[in-house]
């Protein structure tokens, strides 16, 4: 800074704190056009802020010698760790888009994890329906299912919400929690497995030409990775691409110009939930007929709602959505190493609660910018003047312009004109 | 006491932690605030509560220290981001959700499925303790029962009748005009209501799992901080059909134990999924009903980033 050169001319020290104020005060926030590079590094820099936290809070409390290359070593280089990684990540690539698309026309859908399980249900009852499919039809067929079962858990909610404008947040989260006691009522009745008398409730193994293959790499990689990168591909392509994504983006901007414009806005936002929840049923199948083999109250282990998280560190980038979901596939796997040494799976809801809380202040300080004020380029008395006779000015001024001293006093409580009057 | 005095009085104390926690809501939604993480902020007061309860022996600071820890943990995670920093209020509000959810967990690791004992706290009210019937029905419950009864009347009074009232509608429905027009401190309110709503929500948890439940379990609030949500929209943002609302899902969640115990030929998961079901159901009908009859407009700056920085 050239500022940084003209202190030396100012002999007295007492008045070096008023002048400190004064270049502070000579500095504002200025609300200015967001863009996409800043949002991500802003982004990037709260996710750094969070998993520091977290590797702190790790190191802190395990009381095991290098815990953290343990941890490293165990996800990255072993077969395990990378067969565990993939199949943490593939149902996050849908699940987040399952937030990802409804949110671009403006809605809340907090019910991937409801959808996820009416997904794999009706699957589950596909594939002991006709058990005698041969394998590719079978597979066509739960997957079909899923996406019928997840889209049908999300007509009430989205009913609600287009004609009687009923809070989609509050109807999705509750249809999740219906859906547990449904798979439960199944589980513990006509699904049964057999030899579960225990506390744990389970349903019998779906047929083995339902089981995905595995692909192979590394002693067998989840072949469901495809179809959800094909499917996030696809959903990429027709969002950016395509007509009917660009009549999501127009209604996103604003429902009212949107059907002023002739975009049929319910009927957009009626197809963007639909095939937001067949996603997230999907998701179930995919970790039934790959992972799992059996429908339980598990199966899910919570990819519904940590989807809302992706969605939201991804922003509107289909891109950024399967990014994000191999970086939460790191720390749910990182999570279940830590586990071993005491550490909570559930400890990760709060990494993400603290990341949507971060990210969401990201946003918000991506909105503005920090510049120097007009005049404020000197330091001394008059620079003070200046600063305040700037301050004075900006008052009058549409509330697009705020003095980092105002927000600075705000946070400190030392009052409007603290420091002003040297 | 026969099923219908048993199956009343259940569903008073049931229904106790939604109101008290739709009460705060009710507050902080009237200065415009949603706080969609009350689920988080009921988890935090229930661990705490109990944890408190076990250490101290003593219900009555279990409660208390219930509803501070729920105070400090909205106004460090919903007040900071929300009203400080001029963050949007849904992401905040899952924040709030899922880290109660996640530091609930880690706090309550050893106290899982250690009861506590709330019988200090049940008091009598003279007089209805001679009446036989009413008696069983209403006569004998721990005090946070009859505070959350009263408390919706206290709430509807002051914002319909007093001057405090109305600048807090005033904040809700244009927090621009109430700051440059009326002089109102919207910040300060809306921080105020925030605190508000975590004391009450804290307590509403810790009323749930020390006095209702009687242990601390893991997600033992099982999804009321939404049913409260969900009260608080059946009560048009109005205090006295809180109450209402909050019995009636006070008497669908204990449905499930209910027809265990009377031997219902229902299967018991289709009872549990009850208010939750009831929840959508109630919310659409009444949607219907207030599309018709006018009323039920939600405050008009509800949800909106504040202004501070705008």
């Amino acid at each position: 800074m050239s500022s940084s050169a003209q202190p030396s001319a100012q002999p007295s020290t007492g008045r070096l704190t008023p002048r400190l104020r004064g270049w502070i005060s000579g500095w504002m926030l200025e609300r200015g056009p967001t863009s996409v590079t800043r949002d991500w590094i802003l982004r990037l820099v709260a996710i750094i802020v969070v998993l520091s936290v977290a590797v702190v809070y790790i190191v802190a409390t395990v009381h095991v010698p290098d815990i953290l290359g343990l941890v490293f070593r165990g996800t990255f280089t072993t077969e395990p760790g990378i067969q565990e990684l993939v199949v943490l990540a593939t149902p996050f690539f849908l699940t987040a888009l399952a937030v990802s698309i409804p949110l671009r026309v403006g809605l809340w859908n907090i019910g991937g994890e409801g959808q996820f399980f009416a997904g794999a249900w009706l699957a589950t009852g596909f594939s002991f329906w006709l058990p005698h499919l041969p394998g590719p039809l079978m597979i066509i067929g739960m997957l079909v299912a899923g996406a019928v079962g997840g889209a049908v858990w999300a007509v009430i909610p989205l009913l609600a919400k287009i004609y009687l404008n009923v809070n989609e947040i509050i109807t999705t989260l509750m249809l999740n929690l219906i859906v547990v006691y449904w798979v439960a009522y199944w589980l513990t009745g006509a699904w049964r497995y057999g030899f579960s008398q225990g506390g744990t409730i389970e349903s019998k193994f779906i047929p083995s030409q339902a089981h995905l293959p595995l692909l192979p790499f590394q002693g067998g990689i989840d072949s469901g990775i495809l179809v959800a990168v094909g499917l996030l591909a696809v959903v990429g392509f027709v969002l950016h691409y395509s007509v009917a994504g660009y009549r999501s983006r127009i209604v996103g901007s604003g429902p009212d110009v949107a059907a002023f414009a002739g975009v049929r806005v319910r009927r957009t936002i009626a197809v963007s939930l639909l095939l937001a929840a067949a996603l997230a049923g999907v998701a179930g199948v995919l970790q039934l007929t790959g992972n799992s083999y059996q429908l339980t109250p598990g199966l899910s282990n919570n990819t519904g709602y940590l989807g809302i998280a992706v969605a939201v560190l991804a922003g509107d980038s289909v891109i950024g959505v399967g990014v994000m979901s191999c970086l939460l596939a790191v720390i749910m796997s990182a999570g279940q190493i830590v586990q071993v040494y005491g550490v909570s799976s559930e400890d990760v809801f709060i990494i993400i609660g603290l990341l949507l809380l971060l990210s969401t202040v990201a946003t918000r300080l991506g909105q503005y910018r920090l510049v120097r004020r007009p005049g404020a380029a000197r330091v001394g008395s008059s620079t003070l003047a200046g600063a305040g006779g700037g301050r004075s000015l900006e008052a009058r001024e549409p509330t697009t312009r705020v003095g980092v001293s105002e927000v600075v006093s705000l946070v400190v409580e030392t009052g409007p004109d603290g420091g002003q009057g040297a | 006491m026969n099923t219908f005095e048993l199956y009343f009085a259940a569903a008073l104390l049931a229904g106790t932690p939604l109101l008290l926690a739709a009460t705060g809501e009710l507050l902080a939604e009237t200065v415009g605030l949603l706080n969609l993480g009350i689920e988080g902020l009921m988890l935090m007061g229930a661990v705490v509560g109990v944890v408190t309860t076990l250490k101290l022996h003593s219900p009555e600071m279990g409660v208390l220290a219930g509803a501070l820890a729920g105070m400090v943990f909205l106004l460090i995670f919903y007040a900071i981001p929300v009203v400080l920093l001029g963050c949007e209020q849904v992401l905040p509000g899952f924040g709030v959700w899922f880290i109660g959810l996640g530091l609930s967990q880690l706090i309550g690791s050893h106290y899982e499925n250690t009861t506590v004992s709330s019988r200090s706290m049940i008091v009598s009210i003279p007089g209805i303790d001679r009446i036989p019937v009413v008696k069983e029905m209403i006569g004998s419950f721990p005090w946070p029962v009859y505070l959350a009864f009263v408390l919706p009347f206290g709430v509807a009074w002051m914002l319909a009748r007093t001057r405090h009232g109305r600048n807090m509608r005033a904040i809700g429905e244009d927090p621009v005009a109430a700051s440059a027009g009326a002089g109102i401190a919207v910040s300060g309110w809306r921080t105020f209501y925030v605190a508000v709503n975590g004391l009450l929500g804290g307590f509403a948890g810790a009323v749930l799992a020390v006095v209702a439940i009687g242990e601390w379990g893991v997600d033992v609030t099982a999804g009321r901080g939404f049913i409260a949500l969900a009260v608080v929209i059946f009560a048009a943002w109005r205090g006295m059909r809180l109450i209402v609302g909050a019995y009636i899902f006070g008497g669908l969640l204990i449905l499930a134990d209910l027809g265990g115990a009377l031997g219902w030929p229902v299967p018991s998961e289709f009872l549990a999924l009850m208010p939750y079901l009831g929840a959508v159901l109630i919310l659409c009908v009444w949607a219907l009903q207030a599309r018709h009859r006018g009323i039920g407009a939600a405050p008009t700056a509800l949800g909106m980033s504040s202004s501070r920085l705008a």
